[in-house]
């Protein structure tokens, strides 16, 4: 197992071209952008004020990061990142070496789980840049940047930090599992990049989608579908770990129907597991059927 | 108590595509290859050689059928590949990892990598000064060579390459022959080798099995299957009388200049001596075997007349 993940992390980090603007992007970003704020903040007193108008704290600093790999638009960058690593593998006619040497269903849990790995790394580090760039961006401005470092801070700010980062995770196994499905239709990294695209598309279009079939059919509470989607519990896990409370997700169906959804952490991180779990069978039990023909 | 085969292929089929698109690419074939063999598989483009392989592989599902790989069904059983070792449609790799990194990571991926053994592989299959170079650089003749050190990795017990001196020049190709020739002789591996080169398979195998339009159309020795097409050529006078004499015991056909008898080298005193005894002067009789590649062809055109 571990010279399968190996394995695979070596094919996820070699194909550096690809990494580096999808993944490696984060990081080296948040760098880039400490440095240039740095830089103007050290020359000019009045962007040190306008920068820092008011004290912030490493814990929330370090934690705002795992907010990326939640949103659309950070799902969709890593969605196209993961479609390369699975799509990928057909377009370059190497599954017809990889699948003799091992189980066809320890490759893709394998392939998901170091893909995972892969970029929770990346976001760890970008994590560490952006919280101690944000120090040293303080400092600069005069401002404290707390709290103080004691037994019970550390034990919270673990807490949350380990829910972002597994917030984060399951976030790209779901994009890796649309990307793999999208992947293993097409054949093709840039068919897996469109058609991942699209079910993530469809998926954020779906609280209007749902509105205007219940009005349609005057059924106006199938918006309550809406609930099962993994874009709105990621959301809302996010909304726990950064505000502990729910996200309040209102849809308007008409004049009369209204709805606002806000739901517990159990009942998120109990869907998206079901999605994760969904989504890796589903990937595996087409793989073992799938003729690999080229 | 005999042994179990390297391959055995039972009554297999696969099938692509449904109703007005189906296309049945394998029918029904049934192979038996014992340990130790070179095997050679051939046939002409879209005859099923690759489908075939790839079920051997376990990478396509037969519509029908089985493969046992030393005894053990590689579907069932998948772990029995690890003692196999595999060339399929050319040698493909991740072109952005060097050489030497593409055969780690595969020797990782079927939790068995040895440095040590990467290394010599790559020196035994010349590659060792470019091993560090991403693969996209490297010419079809390398990927080949790649190719067969991948294939090598694990040391296998049965090889199965698919055209593995495509892109290769007269020297590499040559090499390559000696090389699985000697895998066969000298270490007991078992290769089925698929190839167009039919003087590369004729020089190489010992057995060989012909499949056209999914079916498996002649299968044999290879010495055996070219033995039943011998033919002497005899150079008498007068040949119109010698023709006379030989076409009471053979098939005889004249140029005018010499007799071709469908005889083998064995009927070759037997038949100077009915000359002899009819007064016939014999100048010249040679042994001409068919090669693989005209009982080849042979068989395909006969196959085809067959089925129109």
């Amino acid at each position: 197992m571990i010279n399968l993940f190996r394995a695979e992390w070596v094919k996820i980090a070699g194909n550096r071209w690809v990494a580096g603007c999808l993944v490696w992007i984060f990081p080296v970003g948040a760098l880039a952008f400490m440095l240039v704020v740095g830089v103007i903040m050290a020359l000019s007193s009045t962007a040190r004020e306008q920068f820092f108008d008011a004290p912030t704290q490493w814990t929330e600093q370090a934690v705002a990061v795992w907010n990326i790999p939640n949103n659309p638009l950070g799902r969709l960058v890593l969605l196209g990142f993961t479609a390369v690593v699975f799509a990928g593998e057909y377009q370059w006619q190497t599954w017809k070496n990889v699948v003799p040497r091992n189980r066809r269903s320890l490759l893709i849990v394998i392939k998901f789980l170091a893909l995972g790995a892969f970029i929770v790394t990346a976001f760890v580090l970008m994590s560490i840049l952006w919280t101690v760039g944000t120090g040293v961006l303080s400092r600069i401005a005069g401002m404290p940047y707390g709290p103080t470092l004691t037994g019970d801070v550390l034990a919270d700010f673990a807490g949350d930090y380990a829910l972002a980062a597994a917030l984060a995770f399951t976030s790209t196994i779901i994009a890796a599992g649309y990307a793999a499905l999208a992947g293993m239709l097409t054949r093709s990294i840039l068919g897996g990049v469109l058609v991942g695209f699209a079910i993530t598309f469809v998926e954020n279009l779906l609280a209007p989608v749902l509105a205007l079939i219940g009005l349609l059919l005057d059924i106006p509470r199938i918006v309550h579908l809406y609930r099962l989607t993994p874009g709105y519990n990621l959301l809302n896990v996010s909304s726990w770990i950064n505000s502990d409370k729910a996200i309040e997700w209102t849809i308007q169906v008409s004049d009369k129907a209204r709805y606002t959804m806000t739901d517990s952490l159990a009942f998120s991180i109990f869907v998206l597991a079901a999605w994760v779990v969904g989504l890796v069978g589903l990937t595996i039990f087409l793989f073992r059927r799938q003729d690999i023909a080229s | 108590m005999t042994e179990t085969p390297a391959i055995r292929i039972d009554n297999l089929s696969k099938t692509f595509g449904r109703r007005r698109k189906r296309i049945e690419a394998v029918k029904r074939v049934t192979l038996e290859i014992p340990v130790g063999q070179v095997y050679g598989f051939l046939g002409p483009n879209g005859a099923g050689k690759t489908t075939t392989i790839r079920m051997m592989l376990d990478l396509i599902r037969p519509t029908e059928g089985d493969v046992r790989i030393f005894g053990r069904h590689v579907r069932r059983e998948h772990d029995v590949l690890r003692r196999v070792g595999a060339i399929v449609e050319g040698a493909t790799f991740y072109n952005f990892l060097s050489g030497r990194r593409n055969l780690e990571v595969l020797a990782r991926t079927a939790n068995d990598l040895n440095p040590k053994r990467v290394d010599a592989l790559l020196e035994q299959v010349g590659l060792a000064h470019r091993a560090g170079q991403r693969v996209k650089g490297y010419s079809t003749g390398m990927k080949q060579r790649l190719g067969l050190a991948a294939a090598l990795l694990s040391d296998p017990d049965l090889l199965i390459l698919d055209e593995p001196t495509n892109g290769l020049d007269p020297e590499g190709m040559h090499e390559i022959r000696q090389f699985i020739r000697s895998l066969a002789d000298d270490h007991g591996k078992t290769i089925f080798l698929s190839s167009h080169l039919l003087g590369e398979v004729e020089q190489v195998c010992d057995r060989v099995a012909i499949i056209n339009l999914g079916e498996i159309v002649r299968e044999g020795m290879v010495s055996d299957l070219l033995e039943g097409k011998a033919r002497l050529r005899v150079e008498a006078s007068p040949l119109d009388r010698a023709a006379a004499v030989l076409g009471e015991y053979w098939a005889v056909s004249s140029n005018g200049q010499w007799l071709t008898i469908d005889a083998t080298r064995e009927d070759a005193p037997h038949l100077v001596r009915r000359l002899v005894e009819q007064g016939v002067d014999v100048y010249q009789v040679v042994s001409q075997r068919q090669s693989l590649e005209e009982f080849f062809l042979s068989v395909v055109r006969e196959e085809a007349g067959r089925r129109d």
